[in-house]
């Protein structure tokens, strides 16, 4: 939850993880601080009382619906042993920083690419682990065709490594249509079925989640990772994820190219 | 009364007490709940009702999702000793995600799919044992997990 207070108003976003969010605007009222907005298909209302002991009584929907729910500062929850949040650059990993990424799969055309593919060789390349199934992951191609559309011409490539439904897999009509609605303008490789994901990419720790998304340096090895995808309409959250890929690549396409290991051959 | 300075900072962490944090590792978050014996009488009909539970932090898509490119929730059942007729999920949440431009038709919490069985007259008394798949795919709305197929096993007393 982020909480930004000026005088007596305030915004507040929150990443609930049961999925209702969005940045909410309001006031002090009495002795609380009440939140809301209107996103078209309902409202979103939200009391935040603070406490004596420095927490915040929040009440969602203002008809307690989602329960009471208590927020504490980082540092206090960390000394009560709650659980971080989730990491989303630590989630996923891989097996060894030092190891080229390799991979090898067929585009929609059914032509094998590989890592080796000279369209990758010394770029900064992004590879994704997507699936047209996967809604979060529609979000996340409409930012990478922004994100391609700023970079490709600095050094920066995209390749999507797309799991799908078996009954998706000869047709491929969901694959081409969300290319097309998208107008993807970079390689699209069909990996294979969601069951078959830690067998396709090995090389990744913890891989559990659509979308993934890899950052791969001019070496070929990956750089740094992000599990799943905050959506714009998360707000803030959205606009920390812009900030860490944008910066991520850029500090990527600065760093020079380092000969290729063959440990890949 | 004045609005306290709450001098708050960028990040807030909500406790575990109305909701649990995603786990570190997300993996099967739905869960089936307990299905006593069911009794049938040959030649009658019977209603199997599966509870299920998603964890807290998720939804998952319901039968009938907003957008074809999603995953629907399947209940299917082999066949077998009984024969399955109607499965009635309940009345699916709307709700709207930041992922999604329009309401998405979700289930999340706990909910139960009711399926009406015909139990054929030659049925032999006794215990007999009915099987399905429940097709599931659970999204947060910050990523979603693989599709997932649970088995369902449900024990049945038939009498004459």
């Amino acid at each position: 939850m982020i909480v930004q207070q000026r005088g007596a108003d305030i915004t507040t976003t929150i990443l609930r993880v049961d999925g209702d969010t969005g940045a909410l605007t309001g006031s002090w009222q009495g002795n609380k601080f009440v939140a809301s907005h209107f996103d078209g298909a309902r409202p979103g209302l939200l009391e935040i009382t603070p406490q004596q002991d420095g927490t915040l009584k929040v009440i969602s929907g203002g008809s307690n619906r989602d329960g009471e729910m208590i927020a504490y500062r980082p540092e206090v929850a960390r000394a009560k042993g709650l659980p971080e949040p989730a990491n989303y650059q630590t989630h996923t990993s891989v097996r060894d920083p030092n190891e080229v990424f390799t991979y090898s799969f067929p585009d929609t055309k059914g032509k094998l690419v590989s890592n080796e593919d000279p369209r990758f060789k010394g770029k900064v390349v992004l590879a994704i682990v997507t699936g047209t199934w996967c809604p979060n992951c529609h979000d996340e191609a409409q930012y990478l065709v922004e994100l391609y559309k700023k970079y490709h011409d600095k050094g920066l490539e995209i390749v999507a490594l797309d799991f799908e439904e078996p009954d998706q897999q000869v047709s491929l009509k969901r694959v081409n249509a969300f290319i097309k609605q998208y107008k993807v303008p970079y390689t699209y490789l069909i990996a294979g079925e969601p069951a078959d994901m830690w067998d396709k990419v090995p090389q990744a720790v913890n891989l559990n989640t659509w979308p993934a998304t890899l950052f791969i340096g001019k070496d070929g090895r990956v750089k740094a990772t992000h599990a799943g995808f905050a959506a714009p309409g998360s707000g803030e959250f959205y606009k920390q994820l812009q900030d860490e890929f944008t910066s991520n690549i850029e500090r990527l396409l600065n760093e020079s190219e380092a000969p290729t290991s063959v440990a890949s051959r | 009364m004045k609005a306290s300075n709450l001098n708050i900072p960028l990040l807030l962490v909500f406790s575990a007490t109305a909701f649990c944090q995603a786990p570190a590792s997300p993996g099967i978050v739905v869960k089936l709940g307990p299905v006593n014996t069911v009794t049938a009488k040959a030649g009658g009909t019977t209603k199997i009702t599966l509870p299920i539970l998603v964890d807290q932090g998720f939804h998952v898509n319901s039968d009938k999702p907003t957008d074809k490119y999603l995953i629907p929730l399947r209940l299917t059942w082999n066949a077998g000793a009984l024969e399955s007729k109607d499965v009635v999920f309940p009345k699916p949440e709307t709700a709207k995600l930041p992922f999604s431009e329009k309401p998405v038709s979700i289930f999340s919490g706990s909910f139960e799919i009711v399926t009406q069985f015909k139990v054929p007259r030659e049925a032999p008394p006794g215990p007999v044992t009915v099987l399905g798949k429940l097709r599931y795919q659970a999204c947060n709305d910050h990523e979603c997990l693989i599709p997932r197929t649970l088995d369902v096993i449900i024990p049945v007393e038939i009498s004459k």
